[in-house]
């Protein structure tokens, strides 16, 4: 048995190594995980991302605290929670792609009672197309089968959108089957506007919709014609 | 025959072994050295946290990385049941049944693979399909050792299914072949990866169609006596016909395949016979497919691990028998469909067949969505038939009908200068007997130079039907960029023809100022007063008809098909279910800004083509009836006009009633979504958008329209503009929805009046159903919203907006103070939701409000 080099399914992964003329480069980013977060409403959580931590008490199910990623030692529990959601597991590189990078906007959920990773949320945040916009980026979310309709997704998701606020974000993306109506909904109310279609984007052969929320008004650069030019192909 | 199987089966035997998982030592060139321990001991002097890593190192790339040895992760890990497993023995003889269910499932891979899954998961799992030459079986059953304990014969193996799986693999290599080219998106719509495994492209095609026609002859004698042996009557004719069908579908279906992918659509119109007996062996195959029985082993769903995948092993559902059928059926339909349009009597018919083409619902497969953009342009011809320039000029013959001698002589002038690559047109224009004709040279030259500017966002507008939904949309904003620049030079170049026409009257007018001259002179001589006041007559009509008009006749062209692309492409938004609630009156209102536009350009031009034609057709009689008169030379050359003219009913006069219907559906919804908005029920401004990010909905509008932002026309509308119009469209809610409800009356009859033309006339010869379906389906949409609005009208809020109007019409008249018009706050009736439906019309909704 030797190695094989993978080519990475262009689902949420950049196709630069594509070519050809049916080859076409899609923008760098993994799909983001939304089952966590079905049917949880709106939520007015006011979350400030220096402060990492916030505890928000549900009697009578388990307290949950929420941090911020600080190392290492918490890879594992993030990956085993969001391993459980897909089936194609994700590598630990493409985990350490984003958490060396960008470890303050990621964060997590914890279970104070048991310790465990019970929900996380992983993002990205750097300069995007030729208007050099700072996109944010929600790649991951993820959130425990036991711990769900808690608001623990929509919390987890206002933190990393207030991080990437304060990290200078312009606007914040992300990814979504087609047919999750209640992920959806949520990004929704939180100001989230379906920007695109992706055809088959899923590994399943669905469609996606790539949302899409601007953090400040940007009439005049929302008017440069981004990407119309330089976007050969891309979602 | 077997000369040509035993020769591949030979050149196989490396194939075969790449496949079979070798265990053994391998040696190879490189020094592999295993470095765990090394990194092990290296990373010893790491703090946890600390990572190393290359600036280059990408998302891709971490994507792209496996973890070794992890059974999830390493597709190339060997694993022990896997290898303690048997190997299926592909010299099993086969019932009867057996093969049918060989076949179909084989089927089921092809057509899996053909929606988008890899080779390696759906067609590669058949056991058939990779080691079909490893079938060596004796076909003398009384010779054979395999012969099983029933007798079956080995004929079925090496006779039947054999040229039957080896003309679906072909099938399958010309479909790659085709698919290799790039018109449709890698991974997205297909996966063109074989994995360095040939689908027996190689093996030639008289030799398959030999082992066909063997496997039919031994069907029709052999084959049925001993199924009629074993079998009671009325089941072995069924098996008999089942096998058959699956022969002569392998057959039409690879012979159709193959005349489909011939170059340049050289053999494409033969295709339409197989693709239409393989779609009857089909049906037949679909009504047998419970004949079948499993065989276990034949589909080995973990080839993969043999095979050179790049990444995990994704779970995929396998299409079902009736999925498989349904969808190889469409796929044959879709094909035959194209092969009836490279004939195409106009341009009009050709867009409207590429319309609704793409329109398709289920959408067409990747496979003749590549076809139909291959066929559509290939060596600059048009689906195998015209040149590209002919076809474009058509399509401005027909839309703009420009004065007849622009394109006169273009074919020929187009030929000379495609021939001679001329630096400047100068080169190739002879001297002209006369300046008026000289100038009429330079811009027929300049009228071949601008067709070619336009063949590309022609050509590339038509091409994006053959594109996924989703890409249409995204692509059409690269599409209407194109139109723009177009259209900068069109507008230069109406200029000119402006300025050329100038000239000409002033040439004109000074010819007839010395031929008057020159009469007044000779009926001074010969006192004919009277004929030469008839003349003069005459040369004033004329004159006046030349001079009255000066349209735009390229830059209206170019705006018309802008005006299209932009409206497709808002549209297909609703159609991709891309907009909130809340956006919908942004998007209609905007809708209804470009629908109005282009009906109102449209008029224009049918009026000025109308007033041409006429001015045209009364100097063409004159012309003739100074003929008969007067022998002598005729400067306008009477050369034929294009074929469109002779239709019975002009192309621009559909298109624009198409657009006028259009237009009231726009502006008939609009005025729903104002009512809706005024009454409280719809909000421009959603509370929970200021929430947490986006609060302003300037930005929103501005990056919904971005791709019309910087067209120098139509003028975009910005989002005050939108705010004004909903403002004052909806300001009386009951006037809106009563308003709204006559515009969709108004555009029902307009649409039975289409749905009543001719598909001749409605220039839908290539696509009437389709087409019919169309209309048919706005006119559903007419009626179901002049129902919803009548439901509107009884909501509460209505109501209440009706009484305040009437006290105030009362107080007014009493001279009373004036109360303020209640507002979505102060309605005494609570909001109601709005629901938007699209059973009708992807693109048209129906608009009610819940109870």
């Amino acid at each position: 048995m030797s190695p094989k080099k993978a080519k990475a399914k262009a689902k949420g992964t950049t196709a630069a190594a594509s070519s050809g003329p049916a080859s076409h480069a899609t923008e760098a980013s993994t799909p983001a995980t939304t089952t966590a977060t079905a049917s949880i409403p709106a939520s007015k959580v006011k979350t400030s991302a220096a402060k990492s931590t916030t505890t928000t008490t549900l009697a009578p199910l388990p307290p949950i605290e929420y941090v911020g990623y600080e190392s290492e030692h918490q890879l594992s529990g993030m990956m085993s929670l969001i391993e459980n959601d897909l089936s194609e597991p994700y590598s630990i590189y493409t985990y350490r792609y984003f958490l060396h990078q960008w470890p303050k906007l990621s964060f997590l959920a914890m279970d104070k009672d048991k310790g465990a990773c019970i929900g996380v949320v992983v993002c990205r945040l750097e300069p995007h197309g030729r208007s050099k916009r700072n996109r944010g980026y929600i790649a991951m979310l993820a959130v425990s089968k036991e711990y769900r309709k808690r608001k623990i997704g929509s919390t987890l998701v206002l933190m990393a959108i207030e991080a990437m606020k304060t990290a200078g974000a312009d606007e914040i993306v992300l990814e979504t089957e087609y047919t999750n109506q209640s992920a959806i909904a949520l990004y929704q109310q939180m100001g989230f506007i379906k920007d695109k279609r992706l055809y088959r984007y899923y590994l399943n052969g669905i469609d996606a919709f790539r949302l899409k929320l601007f953090c400040r008004p940007q009439v005049d650069t929302v008017m440069d014609m981004e990407g119309l030019t330089s976007q050969q192909g891309t979602a | 025959m077997e000369r040509d199987s035993t020769s591949h089966a030979s050149s196989a035997t490396p194939r075969i072994a790449q496949l079979t998982l070798d265990t053994g030592a391998v040696t190879s060139v490189y020094p592999y050295e295993d470095v765990t321990a090394l990194l092990e001991n290296a990373t010893k002097d790491m703090n946890v946290g600390q990572l190393i890593q290359v600036e280059s190192f990408s998302l891709f790339d971490a994507m792209c990385a496996i973890v070794i040895m992890d059974p999830k992760m390493d597709t190339g890990m060997v694993l022990d049941d896997y290898l303690t497993r048997p190997q299926y023995d592909i010299n099993r003889l086969l019932s009867p049944r057996e093969f049918i269910w060989i076949f179909d499932n084989i089927l089921v891979g092809q057509m899996t693979w053909l929606s988008g899954h890899a080779l390696s998961q759906t067609l590669f799992t058949s056991c058939y399909i990779l080691r079909l030459f490893e079938i060596e079986l004796d076909e003398d059953p009384a010779r054979n050792e395999l012969q099983d304990q029933h007798g079956h014969p080995p004929q079925l193996v090496s006779l039947v299914l054999k040229p039957c799986v080896l003309a679906i693999a072909k099938s399958c290599g010309l479909i790659l072949e085709e698919m290799r080219k790039g018109h449709v998106y890698e991974e997205e719509d297909f996966m063109t990866n074989s994995f360095g495994v040939s689908l027996y492209e190689s093996f030639p095609v008289a030799s398959l169609v030999g082992m066909l026609d063997q496997a039919e002859y031994w069907m029709q004698s052999a084959g049925s006596q001993w199924i009629q042996t074993q079998y009671d009557d009325q089941e072995a004719t069924e098996l008999i016909q089942s096998i058959k069908d699956r022969i002569y579908f392998s057959r039409s279906s690879f012979m159709a395949l193959f005349q489909v992918v011939a170059p340049k659509c050289l053999h494409y119109h033969t295709a339409i016979g197989p693709l239409d007996t393989a779609r009857l062996h089909l049906q037949r195959i679909k009504a047998t497919q419970h004949l079948g029985d499993s065989v276990d082993g034949a589909f080995d769903h973990a080839v993969h691990r043999k095979l050179v995948t790049n990444t995990p092993p994704r779970a995929i559902a396998l299409l079902t028998l009736g999925e498989t059928f349904d969808q190889l059926d469409q796929m044959f339909t879709d094909l035959a469909s194209i092969a009836n349009a490279l004939q195409f009597p106009d341009t009009g018919n050709l867009v409207n067949f590429f319309i609704h083409f793409g329109a398709q619902k289920p959408a067409p497969g990747a496979f003749p969505r590549s076809i139909l953009q291959t066929v559509l342009y290939e060596d600059r011809i048009i689906m195998g038939s015209r040149p590209v320039h002919s076809v474009v000029r058509d399509s401005i013959q027909e839309t703009v009908a420009p004065t007849h001698w622009i394109f006169e002589g273009f074919d020929a002038l187009y030929a000379k200068m495609d021939a001679e690559e001329p630096s400047s047109l100068e080169t190739i224009l002879e001297v002209a007997e006369d300046e008026i004709s000289s100038l009429k040279t330079q811009i027929q030259a300049k009228a071949v130079a601008f067709v070619e500017k336009a063949v590309k966002p022609f050509v590339d507008t038509l091409q994006v039907m053959g594109q996924n939904t989703s890409r249409q949309r995204r692509n059409l904003r690269k599409i209407v960029l194109l139109w723009e620049t177009l259209q900068e030079e069109a507008e230069m170049f109406d200029e000119e023809i402006h300025m050329v026409l100038q000239e000409i009257q002033a040439q004109q007018q000074l010819q007839q100022l010395q031929q008057e001259q020159q009469r007044q002179r000779e009926q001074e001589e010969a006192g004919e007063h009277e004929a030469g006041q008839v003349r003069e007559a005459e040369s004033k009509t004329d004159t006046t008809s030349d001079i009255s008009v000066q349209p735009f006749y390229f830059v209206s062209w170019v705006y018309h098909m802008k005006l299209w692309v932009m409206e497709w492409m808002l549209l297909l938004g609703s159609e991709l279910e891309l907009y909130s609630d809340f956006e919908y009156s942004m998007v209609y209102g905007y809708v209804d800004d470009l629908m109005s536009t282009h009906a109102q350009h449209l008029q224009r031009v049918k009026a000025v083509s109308g007033t041409e034609a006429q001015g045209s057709s009364e100097t063409q009689k004159k012309k003739k009836k100074k003929k008969k008169k007067v022998d002598g030379p005729n400067t306008e050359a009477d050369e034929k006009a294009p074929s469109v003219r002779s239709a019975p009913l002009s192309c621009d006069t559909v298109t624009l009633d198409i657009a006028m219907v259009k237009a009231k559906l726009a502006r008939a919804l609009f005025m729903v979504f104002a009512a809706l908005t005024k009454l409280g029920h719809l909000s421009t401004t959603p509370p929970h958008l200021a929430s947490h990010g986006l609060n302003d909905l300037e930005t929103l509008f501005a990056h919904r329209f971005k791709a019309f932002r910087y067209l120098a026309s139509p003028r975009p509308m910005n989002y005050p503009t939108y705010l004004n119009r909903i403002e004052r469209d909806g300001c009386m809610p009951s006037n809106a929805l009563e308003y709204a409800s006559n515009l969709f009356d108004d555009a029902k009859r307009s649409l039975d009046r289409l749905h009543g033309l001719s598909v001749r006339d409605a220039r839908a010869q290539l696509c009437e159903d389709a087409w019919r379906k169309d209309i048919k389906g706005m006119g559903k949409v007419c009626i179901a919203s002049k129902v919803a609005i009548h439901h509107l009208e009884k909501d509460a809020r209505v109501q209440e907006f009706v009484q305040w109007t009437e006290r105030q019409e009362k107080g007014k008249a009493k001279g009373k103070a004036l109360d303020p018009p209640p507002n979505a706050d102060t309605y005494k009736a609570p909001a109601r939701k709005v629901c938007l439906e699209w059973q009708h019309h992807p693109w048209w909704p129906i608009i009610s409000l819940k109870p």
